[in-house]
């Protein structure tokens, strides 16, 4: 019993950084449509700029080498959006054209990265971050803690700017059209670039945690990628709570049957549930709103 | 260059036959399916398979075993494009790549794991054995020279026009009469068995099979194969496999170190990827028509091609 508690709060800090990744998947995808699958690769390439920085030797390091990761995804982020994806939708190309180069997009990063990088494998190494308290009887590190609360933060932060704010009002105009956006006077190109950079800076932070609690290569694993979108598939268009709950649902998930069944067959089942869940539901679990 | 490519002909062969294969399905069908590598996989783990458990490892056995396999998964894909389009099907095959590729990894009497299975025993044919140098190659490419034959019928055929017609223009295929299902499950039944066969031949071919080389990277640089080699042609997946395989081993060439072979084919291939996609969405072999301002006529008319057979 202690130890499916232990699998489930497991679960729960995995959750909180997938859930932090879907909420940047969700900005671009809720905003644009597009299927921006190179997200992963910004993560990595944030994550790799820190790193080069020092951001793995020293606590003090991290809190000076993280924004400059952010910075660094943001601004690569927005050149996509720009460069590539912008440059298409005036071409007139269709969503899975767009899709596909994103695609490509991640393949050509990850190689720079490799190129750049070397094959070497990085760990954050110090021990604070490691050491783990006894509450009510579960094994939770310092970083447990941390991951839980960024998630929540980015999550509430990104809830509150979307609804609340004057930004968060364009960005929702864009969103549910961007022609009638500009006929009231909102500079969507402008809005949309804001929307990037806050994504890749959020896929950076999604990295950076995944990347402590496990460690960094330069090869970009799309598994994380991929959770993000399927959160965001799983939740329906427009919702970043739902978008932050889902990817929640889904660490824990993993976080269960990683201690219930022997080797790693955590992440075939929890893709293996998305290509039920949409044989069964292709609109998604929430179907029928509509935005 | 010719020497150094001479020692990959097989390989060449049997990436065309993958990438024919992908072609049906993503190049002349429109159903960009991210999990072909996937299906090259299984292809080949059905043969170490039979080899782990002590069956027959003989070709004729192997193929038709692995090809049932092969076309039985690709059409639980299909069943997948049924239910959703367009971009979700992308994601939806994602899933399905990673789904495969983390079950090989867990079934270790068949692929041995991280390590990958090793010394697998050399193709047979009712026991005469390929095993000498050349005669594989020659089998190969005997092999792959058949299918190809097969895929020249199969598009000419009244099947391939509905296929091609359903890349081109779905909803016109559906408002002339056709029902697309079918049509789908087929397609992919065709291109998993493709795959499925040129895993059998690469395993028995290398003596190894290992997860990595049939994982979601690989499958991504195959659609950008079919893409950039011109999706509506057969030649198009021989360039692509040349490409494949020969684009690593000419870099060797210049004085690359062994290790950013990989790195760089993936840079070359994402690169080419994003420019067809940007520049010239219906593949390299629309470059000219597009030109001259026909690619929408060259769409239509395999329409009503298949409309007026």
């Amino acid at each position: 019993m202690e130890l499916l508690w232990q699998a489930l709060v497991q679960g729960l800090i995995f959750g909180s950084i997938y859930g932090v990744g879907a909420v940047g998947f969700a900005l671009v995808y809720n905003t644009t449509r597009i299927f921006h699958v190179v997200y992963g690769a910004l993560a990595n390439l944030g994550l790799l700029v820190a790193m080069a920085m020092g951001a793995g030797s020293h606590p003090w390091r991290l809190f000076a080498t993280v924004p400059l990761g952010m910075v660094a995804a943001a601004l690569v982020g927005v050149a996509i959006y720009v460069l590539v994806y912008r440059t298409m939708a005036h071409r007139g190309a269709t969503p899975i054209n767009i899709f596909v180069a994103s695609l490509g997009l991640n393949l050509l990063i990850s190689a720079v990265l490799q190129i750049v990088y070397g094959p070497t494998t990085l760990y954050f190494d110090y021990p604070s971050l490691f050491r783990t308290h006894q509450l009510a009887g579960l094994d939770l590190s310092d970083l447990d803690l941390i991951c839980i609360v960024v998630g929540l933060v980015v999550a509430g932060t990104a809830l509150v700017l979307i609804r609340r704010t004057f930004w968060g009002r364009q960005v929702r105009a864009v969103s549910s059209s961007s022609e009638v956006a500009a006929l009231v006077g909102v500079r969507s190109t402008l809005v949309l670039v804001t929307v990037f950079a806050a994504s890749s800076a959020i896929a950076m932070l999604c990295g950076l945690l995944y990347g402590m609690q496990t460690s960094v290569a330069a090869p970009v694993d799309p598994t994380l990628t991929l959770l993000a979108a399927i959160s965001v598939l799983l939740a329906g268009r427009g919702s970043y709570f739902g978008a932050y709950s889902a990817g929640m649902c889904l660490g824990v998930v993993e976080g269960i049957v990683a201690a219930e069944l022997p080797g790693q067959w955590s992440v075939a089942v929890v893709f293996g549930i998305f290509v039920i869940v949409t044989l069964a539901r292709p609109r998604g679990l929430f179907a029928g709103r509509v935005t | 260059v010719i020497q150094v490519l001479e020692g990959d002909v097989a390989l060449i062969a049997i990436y065309a036959i993958v990438i024919l294969g992908l072609g049906f399905i993503a190049g002349m069908g429109g159903l960009f399916s991210v999990c072909q590598a996937g299906m090259f996989g299984i292809g080949a783990f059905v043969f170490s398979g039979l080899y782990a458990y002590g069956a027959p490892t003989d070709l004729l056995v192997a193929m038709p075993v692995a090809i049932v396999c092969g076309a039985g998964i690709s059409v639980v894909v299909a069943l997948v494009a049924l239910r959703v389009s367009g971009d979700f099907f992308v994601v939806a095959s994602f899933a399905l790549q990673i789904v495969m590729t983390s079950v090989l990894y867990n079934w270790s009497t068949v692929s041995g794991g991280p390590s990958g299975a090793y010394g697998l025993p050399s193709p047979t044919i009712g026991g005469v054995s390929f095993a000498s140098p050349g005669r594989n190659e020659v089998l190969i490419v005997v092999v792959a020279a058949v299918l190809f034959a097969f895929a020249w019928w199969l598009r000419r055929a009244p099947f391939g026009k509905l296929v091609r017609a359903m890349g081109a223009d779905e909803p016109a295929l559906q408002a002339a009469g056709f029902e697309p299902a079918r049509l789908k499950l087929s397609t992919f039944a065709i291109g998993g068995m493709l795959a499925a066969a040129a895993g059998v031949l690469y395993a028995s071919y290398i003596g190894i099979a290992q997860v990595d080389d049939f994982d979601i990277n690989v499958s991504i640089v195959l659609l950008a194969a079919v893409l950039v080699g011109g999706s509506r042609s057969l030649w198009g997946s021989v360039i692509g496999g040349f490409v494949f395989i020969g684009l690593p081993r000419l870099l060797t060439l210049v004085n690359t170190p062994a290790s950013l072979a990989g790195p760089l084919q993936e840079l070359i291939f994402g690169g080419l990827l994003v420019a067809v996609m940007m520049f010239l969405p219906e593949g390299i072999a629309s470059g000219p028509a597009r030109l001259r301002g026909r690619v929408n006529s060259a769409g239509r008319s395999s329409v009503t091609q298949a409309v007026e057979r």
